[in-house]
């Protein structure tokens, strides 16, 4: 289960993020200034990946970059400045990423995806609803019994598994999935999901005007 | 440069025809007087010679034949006029014939002269033109033994005219020289008179490219000077009046990448709970918080542009001075207030608040709730000597900020995350800004805070 900080002061958006994040099935720690982070880090804790506001009281955002890099945690930054001298100071300083805020939540679950993976950071072992996914060794596992999946399959349930509880389009799943990006070809993407809730049982739902979710809880 | 080559040439045209005239007139009276005496010395010379022949011929017989005479006179004149050492020719002619001429004038002519003598024996002179050449020509009569004889005399004027002609290019030669000169002069002249033209072109051309410091400075006092001046008062006026523009487009400006800036915070928090509200599954418990979250978010949005359309909008108020009476202010106060902790009044019982009635509440409002964030539980709104005051017991302001804290969007670290813009202080500042004075502010970090308007000086015309 990565583990993301949330560093941010304004609450609105603090709860947001940890919220969406939560649902993805992330495990979140929120942080609303500076000093209290340090005390965290300072007590020993650790986490997979931090997203850090810029503009913080009690610290600078910046300022944070050092000790979360000696605790081993990648920074993505999230600032209303988009000057481009703000954003090279902050990933010339050794952040990982930058966003802009208004964000869309789409682009920044995305990012922290690609960090984690870059990190190694990225869940091993998933599990949800009973189901274990090794992505080690690319098995399912539904208790002890294996369940025997297509490659495609197994990329379908591996991409809905890791962004269980939001919807994703079919356009995007067949992109992810088959490299794809053509209309009338999202068929496939209806067939193989099908395929999926026949042998793993999940619960993969339909969400219209959007594509499909994969509702799950932990464990 | 226009108008100064018209008044060279002017002054040119105005001294050539002054000099013609001049010249002309010059000419035409030498002319006359020269010919005059030219004619007058001739008639003497002709008097001269009469004088000469008749004493010579005065002893001839009375009873000599009319031909005999014609000839022996013809003799002796032809002497006469040999022996004689004037350039001058000589003539002769009877009542019937002419006896002598060399001068090439016709003897008519002569006659006709003659005939023009003021008495018989005078001689009269005149002025001629025969054969391409100027004469002067003089007879007389003269009567010898019954018979009349006209003797005259001519004189050349090639010479006279000769002078005259000299005397013409001379004229002509001067003219030109004056008029180059005067031509000159006046160049050297205008071009000094007429520079500050020049230098009001530069500096109108300067202003018009948008540097509004350039000034003439002249120390002139003559039509020109006076308007160099004006000039001057006017490049004044217009960056006084740029700065004006350009200082409030400043502000503007600022207002608004501020706005822009402060919206982003509210934004992304209710982009981020729309998105989870549309793809994710939530519980009721994460949907209502979903919900909560927008609304309130979204309401912050709306006050924040309130508030600026507050400041914005006042730019263009023109407050008038309504008297309110001041029991009654003090009664919506108190009910505006009523959540304010340890609020109290130190009004006047009787009289009138002298100001914009809307204005000042929100003001008052706007303090009293800052000292309530600040943590004061005692609260003044005191109204004498016409400064209005509200004094807390809040944690104060640091000195270095006091001037910060009257900026748009300025904070200060305490109130970050919470309910406030930043804009309320700035918003009082343009109220009292407004009311022709400053709102000022006296604070001991730890003791409280006292903020002030002057209304006094501004509504009794200080």
């Amino acid at each position: 289960m990565s583990k993301i900080l949330v560093v941010e002061d304004e609450t609105a958006i603090n709860r947001m993020l940890c919220m969406n994040l939560d649902i993805v099935g992330y495990e979140t720690a929120a942080f609303f200034d500076g000093r209290q982070l340090l005390d965290y880090l300072a007590a020993g804790g650790r986490a997979d990946l931090a997203l850090v506001d810029v503009m913080l009281p009690k610290a600078d955002g910046f300022e944070l970059l050092e000790p979360l890099k000696n605790a081993g945690i990648p920074v993505i930054y999230l600032t209303a400045m988009g000057d481009l001298d703000s954003k090279l100071r902050g990933l010339t300083g050794g952040a990982e990423d930058y966003i802009v805020k208004p964000f869309e939540m789409l682009e920044l679950l995305v990012r922290i995806d690609k960090v984690l993976k870059r990190h190694g950071r990225a869940d091993g072992i998933i599990r949800l609803d009973g189901i274990t996914i090794d992505t080690g060794r690319r098995t399912v596992f539904r208790g002890g019994e294996n369940i025997s999946l297509t490659p495609m399959e197994y990329d379908l349930l591996l991409i809905l598994a890791r962004n269980r509880n939001l919807a994703m389009s079919r356009e995007r799943l067949l992109r992810e999935v088959w490299g794809t990006d053509f209309e009338g070809e999202t068929r496939t993407v209806d067939v193989h999901v099908a395929q999926l809730r026949k042998k793993t049982g999940l619960v993969i739902v339909s969400v219209p005007k959007i594509g499909y979710r994969l509702e799950a809880d932990q464990g | 440069m226009k108008l100064r080559n018209r008044l060279i040439i002017g002054t040119v045209l105005i001294s050539a025809a002054a000099l013609t005239v001049c010249c002309t007139l010059l000419l035409r009276t030498s002319r006359a007087a020269l010919l005059q005496s030219a004619a007058d010395y001739t008639r003497q010379e002709a008097g001269q010679l009469i004088i000469r022949f008749s004493s010579r011929v005065g002893g001839m017989g009375e009873d000599l034949s009319p031909s005999m005479r014609d000839t022996a006179m013809q003799y002796y004149f032809v002497q006469e006029s040999v022996r004689s050492a004037s350039d001058s020719e000589y003539v002769l002619q009877s009542d019937t014939a002419v006896l002598y001429n060399n001068s090439g004038v016709d003897p008519s002519d002569l006659r006709t002269i003659a005939g023009t003598a003021a008495s018989g024996t005078d001689a009269a002179a005149s002025v001629l033109k025969t054969g391409g050449k100027m004469v002067a020509a003089a007879s007389a009569t003269f009567l010898s033994g019954g018979r009349s004889y006209v003797v005259s005399v001519v004189r050349d004027l090639s010479g006279i005219q000769a002078q005259l002609r000299g005397l013409a290019v001379k004229c002509i030669l001067i003219s030109s020289l004056i008029t180059l000169l005067a031509a000159a002069a006046a160049a050297v002249f205008l071009k000094r008179s007429l520079r500050p033209l020049d230098e009001l072109r530069e500096n109108a051309e300067a202003i018009a490219a948008g540097s509004y410091d350039r000034r003439i400075g002249t120390a002139r006092r003559d039509e020109l000077g006076i308007l160099a001046d004006s000039f001057d008062a006017m490049a004044g006026a217009v960056r006084g009046h740029i700065r004006e523009v350009e200082a409030a487009s400043e502000a503007r400006d600022l207002l608004l990448h501020a706005l822009a800036h402060e919206m982003r915070t509210p934004v992304t928090a209710i982009r981020g709970y729309a998105y989870a509200l549309q793809t994710a599954r939530l519980s009721q418990e994460q949907r209502t918080e979903a919900i909560g979250f927008i609304g309130s978010e979204s309401l912050r949005l709306s006050r924040l542009s309130e508030k600026l359309a507050g400041l914005v909008g006042l730019d263009h108020v023109s407050v008038s001075a309504s008297e309110t009476d001041l029991p009654a202010w003090k009664a919506h106060l108190a009910q505006l207030l009523k959540d304010i902790p340890g609020l109290s009044f130190d009004l006047p019982e009787k009289g009138t608040l002298a100001g914009d009635p809307d204005l000042l509440t929100m003001l008052v409002v706007n303090l009293c709730e800052n000292a309530a964030k600040a943590g004061a539980d005692r609260i003044e709104v005191r109204f004498r000597d016409g400064v209005l005051s509200v004094r807390d017991n809040g944690c104060g302001i640091p000195e270095d900020q006091l001037e910060l804290i009257m900026q748009p969007f300025y904070r200060g670290d305490a109130s970050r995350g919470s309910e406030g813009f930043g804009l309320g202080l700035a918003l009082c500042s343009r109220i009292a800004q407004v009311h022709g004075s400053r709102l000022t502010v006296h604070s001991v970090p730890g003791t409280g805070t006292e903020f002030s308007v002057d209304l006094y000086s501004s509504f009794t015309g200080s």
